[in-house]
């Protein structure tokens, strides 16, 4: 046997004793886990719970590393972060609303660095607190997609301009303004009127440098007339400041002064001082005019009188008046189907001598000169109507736009600069215009928005909103106040102040650039481009402003020693009132020529009688692209999305239309001009008179606002120097088709027919008779209470009296039905458009609506009373107990609240509503749609290929969607929603007092809608609190009711009744008059 | 047995319990008829058309419809509510007319059960397809979860919810109880392999021992017992939707009884039009005789005129309750813009159930069918009366307002007819239309053969002489 052996080594050979040892160990130095796992006695390097960190560790890290793409987003971070800013909570700025038409002091509510709401500043005595629709509306424009994104340059006539940056504009216009200045070619800069004394000033600094700059202001509804007027009178080409809370006896000549007329967000306050009942006197209010109109609908005694018959009334009340003061008569004034009631208007007038105003709508400067003389007659000067304050508004004048314009014919103007205004638009002379325009080599446009001015512009300056701007104002003589941006400018536009002051320089300094952003650097020449760093928003104007604030206004007070604090205290309130104390001028008024000419007039009247008017939503047109203010109802007609021919009861039968035969499209034809328009036969329009809005039918405009009903600029005439908006002669020819206006209420009187008078809806009694109202009210909420009583569920009131208990109160005397309250529900609320298609279908979103109701008998001149409807929050709610998912419920503060969430849309809610105040999501409306995209057949058309414009991409996109409210959840489609009573306000004021450790002071919380309320009609607290402003205007006041009380849903919207002040034979004499008309109409029937 | 010689026999044809077999069970065996082909394309294609409509609804939201802001409820419920109604004669002639022991019943009964669980199945739709958001529709269900909420039981669309899933499961059970004894039967026909193992799957392996025939007499008894309340709850709970609710026009206590007796009227009108065309078609003369339909008018005219009242007396509550909301709310319905509608209603169902009381026209088949075409009209019109006409001019004026159906309304509405008649016909064809071994048990005392005998034998004892 071979026994060789075989070795390795000589350990192995030696049979080393180590070696073998080792031989049998396969490792042969030891692993070092043993002693990571070797844990006996804690003394291990590693400790089990290192172990479990290393594992927990890398599954993390390889599961981040292998399965998430993070996305990469783009965030902005505030470069400089603004103090006091925490997220989520929103911040108030002070500021100034000026559109070129209405002032008002305002807050801006921010949230996240973004404007949400508008706000009335209380510091103003101006608006108080209040605001009008379109001020409310205003925000929306912030956030528009017709806006203008950057300064562009046009090259091809026809097309866009091109874009270009600001250094590249200035560079090219710059130059421009010299060369013109040279040659002694004007340069115009046409605007609307402007009230800031600044910009004023630094008009007058840019003519100094450029001495061939002329400035024309126009307003696009001018005032021209009365300015004239009292330039003719007074030798002051000023309006006064009118004290509606002064004057005692107020008569309007189709003036309507609480909706459109001079402005609106100051008169309306003052107008509801006095129109309390309890107070024991409340002013009396007589409206002559034509169009029912808001101010008109108001009025205690309301005459409907033809245009021309109206201004005879003028004449005839002039002469009831001269011939009591034994100023001379105008003779032979032709008799008026009115001259019984303006002769008792004469005798009361007279004896209220010094309490009284007499207003007038009409823009010629006759009938204002004969308004004139009759408040001369009346010592209304220096009392009710004061040149002291006198306002700065509505300063433009229609001579010197047709002046403009024959200069450009004649090829006089070199540039022309249009700031806040359309003029191939706005105005009747707009075709003029536009072809005498194109003789002017330099023509800017600073509109922030496209409009029909972009045809002639060539260059586009885009300026800001002025929730981007730093502005200051002076509305009236002494009343100042300051504005501070909002937000930084969302597009690349610059102020037009700041391009003033840019053109005014010598030189361009590059510096003066923004080029924080890398792609416009790109564009911007190699000097600029060293410039490449963020630099914080600074306007120049700024400190123009305040240059001009230390100067002026800085040296009118004693009270700040120090100009910075002063400026401090200016910017924190946002006004600062030191109202001027002038002389009034000494009255030398012809009145005679003046009325020969009103007569001249008067003698080429035709049967049919045209009245141009504004409408309360969009204004002259500048809110036409507005989805809001567009939405928001006509507060007569309730129409939306339209303009129309109205029409009276009795003109409609004359053409063979029924009351209710609505839409019948006309053409009308006035002054050589002709539109199709649908009639919407209104009760209260005088007979043989046709009105149709201005502001409609723009042709360049965002999506809300295109061709939007019909243009009626055109119709106006340049006649005595001023717009004339009565046509006396119009013809009218059937076309034969319909078209539908987009209305949210029928056509209702509340009279006996359907025992609609017997409603326990609207409670209203004359001013006499107030007791008797009272005593009425008192009696049937007794006979309620007595039915209310007997019930098996008596229900949780004891549950409500504890805590909180929210309430609210509406007087009706003093809503003088403007809908401000609406538009401030939709920006606080998150309240969808629906659009003009929806709107005819019933579906409109409104949480908050004003209800118009006609009253009397009387088809051609009711009486009319405004209802704001809205969630009554009841405590005995019908809406809660049918919701199978408890949706709906009732919060132990009395809120009926909607958990949107839980919400399955089967609407039984809304059907078990008496008041109606629910509102169902039927498309997704606000992009908040689980399944995304279905909201695209409303964008496109329609589900059935309806003309759908308003809803959808208007307000479903990416910028627009910035003005909704945090606060308030977004609804998807298939949820019912209604008002909160703006929940998210009551947590916010809650909240507040909890962090300061207190109780909640009444005031604290307040609605939109009461915020918002330019007549403070609407008053919201806790009704628990004895003390509380609601509490007592409920408790206290003997005409509060609740709407349909008997059927005890138990309310917490209390009215209060409304109150005419007119007497028991009036009244009578307004049944009578349709008792003897009937009377006829039984005569003629019988022969 | 006696049989009195004065009532009608219910079989005529002196038939034997083979020959019934064979004359029911015929239906099924065979090849489909060509008008029967033609009546399910028909029907099935427009049911796909309403099943389009639905997507839409449901893909574009409410908006489709042309409900708004005043008037919630339009179609759609107006249609749920006459589907249930004209699902109430099913089981009112199964389960009452069994305790009472109404003979006539078993010509009717298997076609009228049928008729009611596919009509329950076509309301049950509309409280579905009404929703805004469908996909949430589970939150109307008690269940525990963890957000702690509970439906509102107040809600009485909460106990509509309820009655109606009890009163469709509890009308399933009956017809199917009813149905397995003659399943055994086509089982035992069918040469076929596949067609025996259905019929015997669905047989559930009966055998006809007495034993089983003793329970299905015993639990045919319990069922009736339970489905009696149901005829009377699940109408009175719709009602109760508008009766608890605030609306002038839907707060009146009269509606329980009214909806029901509206209920059992629509859903014999409905019996009668499917039964007479049946009857043609499927050559069921022998069973389903004028003594049917007499019996059938007779309940027309009792419930028309508890309806007719009940018109009457609301008008009359409206009055003397001197509550000018009510008032108004029965003046507009007669007089304002949906006045057609309302004597559309009045017509239909008050005038003209009264032309019954002639015997002549009760016995007329085309006249009964004409008149429950009428009927079944006049009861759509009453609920979209009540519906509509109420909602839209409630409580305050400026909210008034008018409604015209959409296209998706009135195509979900001819879907659910093409979804009913689809479902009738697949009936017609695979089932016993009718109740095989009801017909049969009496066969001894209602055949035309027992009832000829009757009267020979009076005839002979009153008059001897003839005989000799």
């Amino acid at each position: 046997m071979d026994t060789n052996k075989y070795w390795q080594s000589l350990e192995e050979l030696k049979s080393d004793p180590e070696f073998e040892r080792k031989k049998y160990d396969e490792f042969p130095e030891k692993l070092p886990l043993a002693s990571l796992m070797d844990d006996q006695n804690g003394k291990s390097p590693t400790s089990r719970r290192d172990f479990l960190k290393y594992v927990g560790f890398s599954i993390t890290a390889a599961t981040l590393a292998a399965s998430c793409e993070m996305p990469v987003r783009k965030a902005i971070p505030y470069v400089f972060a603004p103090e006091q800013i925490k997220p989520g909570t929103a911040v108030y700025y002070a500021s100034t609303f000026y559109d070129g038409s209405d002032y008002a002091s305002i807050l801006i509510k921010t949230r996240d660095g973004r404007p949400i709401k508008i706000e009335g500043n209380e510091r103003s005595s101006i608006n108080k607190g209040g605001t009008i629709a379109r001020v409310q509306g205003s925000v929306l424009d912030l956030y528009n997609n017709n806006r203008k994104q950057g300064p562009a340059i046009k090259v091809d006539p026809a097309g866009p301009g091109k874009p270009v940056s600001w250094l590249d504009m200035d560079k090219k216009l710059l130059p421009q303004f010299g060369f013109l200045s040279g040659k002694g070619k004007e340069i115009t800069i046409l605007t609307s009127t402007i009230i800031s004394p600044s910009t004023k000033k630094l008009i007058e600094d840019f003519k100094a440098k450029y001495p061939t700059v002329k400035h024309v202001q126009y307003d696009p509804v001018s005032y021209s007339a009365l300015l004239d007027a009292n330039k003719a009178s007074f030798g002051k080409r000023s309006i006064p400041e009118y004290h509606f809370d002064k004057a005692t006896h107020i008569v309007s000549f189709a003036a309507d002064f609480l909706g459109t007329w001079l402005a609106p967000g100051e008169f309306a306050p003052d107008y509801a001082v006095n129109r309390k009942p309890e107070n024991g006197k409340m002013s009396r209010h007589i409206q002559f005019e034509s169009t029912l109109s808001l101010t008109g609908s108001n009025a205690d005694l309301r005459v409907a009188l033809k245009p021309s018959d109206l201004k005879l009334a003028l004449l005839r009340l002039y002469n009831e008046l001269a011939s009591k003061s034994g100023a001379p008569l105008i003779s032979a004034v032709p008799k008026t189907p009115a001259d019984d009631k303006i002769k008792k208007t004469a005798d009361e007038l007279w004896k209220n001598r010094g309490n009284s105003i007499v207003i007038c709508g009409i823009n010629n400067r006759n009938e204002q000169e004969i308004v004139n003389g009759i408040n001369e007659m009346l010592g209304n000067y220096g009392k009710t109507i004061s040149f002291a304050s006198a306002c700065n508004y509505k300063q433009g004048s229609d001579k010197e736009l047709a002046a403009l314009i024959t200069r450009m014919k004649n090829k006089k103007v070199g540039g022309i600069l249009i700031h806040n205004c359309n003029p191939l638009f706005d105005n009747s002379m707009a075709a003029e215009f536009g072809k005498a325009v194109k003789n002017v080599n330099m023509r800017i446009s600073f509109a922030n928005a496209h409009n029909e001015t972009d045809a002639i512009a060539q260059y586009f300056c885009p300026t800001h909103h002025y929730l981007e701007a730093w502005s200051d104002a002076e509305p009236k003589k002494g009343y100042f106040s300051l504005g501070q941006p909002g937000i930084r400018n969302i597009f690349d536009t610059r102020q037009f102040e700041d391009s003033l002051l840019t053109w005014m320089q010598d030189g361009l300094n590059p510096a003066d650039y923004d080029t924080q952003d890398e792609t416009e650097n790109a564009a911007l020449p190699a000097s600029a481009k060293s410039e490449k760093k963020p630099k914080a928003y600074r306007s120049k104007f700024y400190e123009y402003i305040q240059a001009y604030w230390k100067e002026n206004i800085f040296p009118l007070q004693s009270k700040f020693g120090s100009f910075q604090a002063f400026w401090d205290k200016a910017l924190h309130d946002g006004v600062f009132e030191m109202p001027a104390t002038e002389e009034d001028p000494v009255y030398s008024g012809d009145v005679i020529s003046a009325a020969t000419g009103i007569k001249s007039t008067v003698g080429m009247r035709g049967d049919m009688e045209l009245t141009l008017y504004e409408k309360v939503g969009i204004g002259n047109g500048q809110y036409a692209d507005n989805p809001w203010l567009q939405e928001l109802p006509d507060p007569i007609t309730k129409a939306t999305w339209d303009n129309y021919v109205l029409m009276s009861v009795s003109d409609a039968e004359k053409f063979g239309l029924s009351a209710n035969d609505q839409g019948r499209v006309f053409e009308v034809e006035a002054n050589g001009y002709k539109v199709k328009l649908p009639v919407v036969v209104q009760p209260g329009q005088a007979a043989g008179t046709l009105s149709i809005a201005l502001g409609y039918g723009r042709t360049v405009s965002g999506k809300a606002g295109m061709h939007v009903g019909k243009n009626a600029y055109p119709f106006q005439s340049f006649k005595n120097g001023s717009f004339q908006n009565i046509m006396h002669k119009a013809v009218l020819s059937d076309t034969g088709t319909h078209y539908k206006v987009a209305r949210t209420q029928m056509h209702h009187v509340i009279n006996s027919e359907g025992k609609l008078n017997q409603r326990t809806i609207i409670f209203e009694g004359i001013l006499p008779e107030l007791e008797h109202l009272t005593g009425h009210i008192k009696e049937k909420r007794e006979e309620f209470k007595k039915i209310n009583e007997a019930t098996l569920y008596p229900g949780f009131d004891e549950v409500y009296s504890r805590g909180h208990h929210w309430e609210m109160s509406i007087d009706l005397n003093a809503c003088i039905g403007c809908g401000a309250c609406a538009i401030a529900c939709h920006a606080e609320n998150n309240v969808p458009v629906v659009g003009k298609t929806e709107v005819s279908r019933a579906h409109e979103m409104h949480w908050m609506r004003i209800d118009r109701y006609y009253t009397g008998e009387d088809m051609e001149n009711p009486d009319i009373v405004f209802q704001p409807m809205l969630c009554q929050h009841c405590d005995n709610a019908p809406c809660e107990n049918v919701c199978p998912v408890n949706a709906t419920n009732h919060s132990s503060e009395g809120l009926n609240q909607m958990a949107y969430n839980r919400c399955v849309g089967t609407r039984y809610c809304a059907n078990n509503c008496p008041y109606k105040v629910r509102r169902f999501n039927w498309y997704d409306l606000l992009g908040a749609d689980s399944i995304a995209g279905n909201e695209k057949p409303i964008m496109d058309g329609g589900v059935y290929g309806v003309d759908n414009f308003g809803s959808g991409d208007i307000m479903v996109n990416e910028l627009t969607r910035m003005v909704l409210n945090p606060d308030v959840t977004v609804r998807s489609r298939g949820v019912m929603e209604k008002c909160s009573f703006c929940i998210q306000r009551i947590q916010e004021g809650k909240l507040a007092a909890k962090k300061e450790g207190r109780e909640l002071r009444d005031g604290d919380v307040k609605s939109a809608c009461m915020q918002a309320c330019p007549t403070h009609a609407i008053t919201f607290g806790d009704g628990n609190d004895p003390d509380s402003k609601v509490a007592r205007s409920l408790k206290e006041s003997d005409r509060t009711y609740y709407v349909i009380e008997e059927i005890n849903t138990r309310p917490s919207v209390g009215y209060k009744a409304k109150v005419r002040n007119r007497s028991a034979e009036e009244d009578m004499e307004r049944k009578k008059h349709v008792r003897s008309e009937a009377d006829n109409h039984e005569e003629e029937a019988h022969s | 047995m006696f049989v009195s010689p004065l009532r009608e026999p219910l079989i005529n044809g002196s038939k034997d319990y083979h020959q019934i077999t064979d004359d029911i069970a015929r239906a099924t065996e065979g090849r489909p008829t060509l008008p029967w082909l033609l009546g399910l394309g028909l029907s099935s294609t427009i049911m796909l058309l309403g099943f389009l409509m639905i997507g839409l609804t449901i893909w574009y939201g409410i908006g489709t419809w042309n409900l708004n802001r005043t008037i919630g409820w339009g179609w759609d419920i107006t249609n749920f509510v006459w589907w249930i109604g004209i699902g109430h004669a099913g089981t009112l002639i199964s389960a009452i007319l069994l305790l009472f022991r109404q003979k006539w019943r078993t010509g009717v009964n298997r076609a009228a059960e049928a008729m009611t669980i596919f009509a329950v199945a076509c309301a049950g739709l509309y409280p579905l397809i009404h929703m805004g958001r469908i996909w949430l529709m589970f939150y109307i269900m008690p269940y525990p979860n963890t957000r702690g909420v509970w439906p509102n039981f107040d809600s009485p669309l909460l106990w509509d919810v309820f009655a109606i899933s009890t009163y469709l499961t509890v009308s399933l059970l009956f017809w199917y109880i009813g149905l397995v004894p003659d399943f055994a039967t086509l089982r035992d026909r069918s040469k076929a392999k596949i067609r025996k193992a259905i019929y015997g799957t669905l047989s559930f392996g009966w055998k006809g021992s007495s034993k089983q025939w003793q329970r299905f007499e015993a639990i045919s008894l319990v069922l009736a017992g339970l489905a009696t309340p149901l005829v009377l709850s699940v109408h009175s709970i719709v009602s109760f939707d508008f009766a608890t609710s605030v609306i002038p026009g839907w707060h009146t206590t009269i509606f329980p009884p009214y909806f029901v007796s509206g209920a059992i009227f629509s859903g014999f009108a409905m019996v009668l039009t499917l039964m007479i065309i049946t009857r043609k078609v499927l050559h069921l003369e022998d069973y389903i005789t004028k003594a049917h339909i007499e019996s059938m008018n007779k309940i027309i005219i009792l419930t028309g005129s508890i309806v007719g009242v009940a018109y009457i007396t609301e008008l009359f509550m409206a009055w003397y309750s001197g509550n000018i909301y009510e008032q108004y709310a029965f003046m507009n319905r007669a007089m304002g813009p949906y006045a057609w509608a309302y004597w559309i209603m009045m017509t239909a169902n008050v005038v003209s159930p009264q032309l019954l009381w002639f015997k002549k026209l009760r016995r007329s088949f085309y006249f009964t069918f004409f008149l429950s075409i009428v009927i079944n009209i006049g009861m759509w019109f009453e609920r979209f009366v009540i519906i509509v006409t109420s909602l839209h001019r409630d409580f305050l004026p400026s909210s008034w307002s008018y409604y015209v159906p959409t296209l998706a309304e009135v195509g979900i509405y001819v879907g659910t007819l093409g979804l009913f008649f689809t479902l009738f016909l697949l009936f017609a064809r695979t089932f016993p239309v009718i109740a095989i071994a009801e017909v049969k048990s009496i066969l001894k005392t209602a055949g035309n053969q027992v009832i000829e005998k009757m009267h020979k034998q009076e005839m002979e004892s009153e008059n001897p002489a003839t005989v000799e």
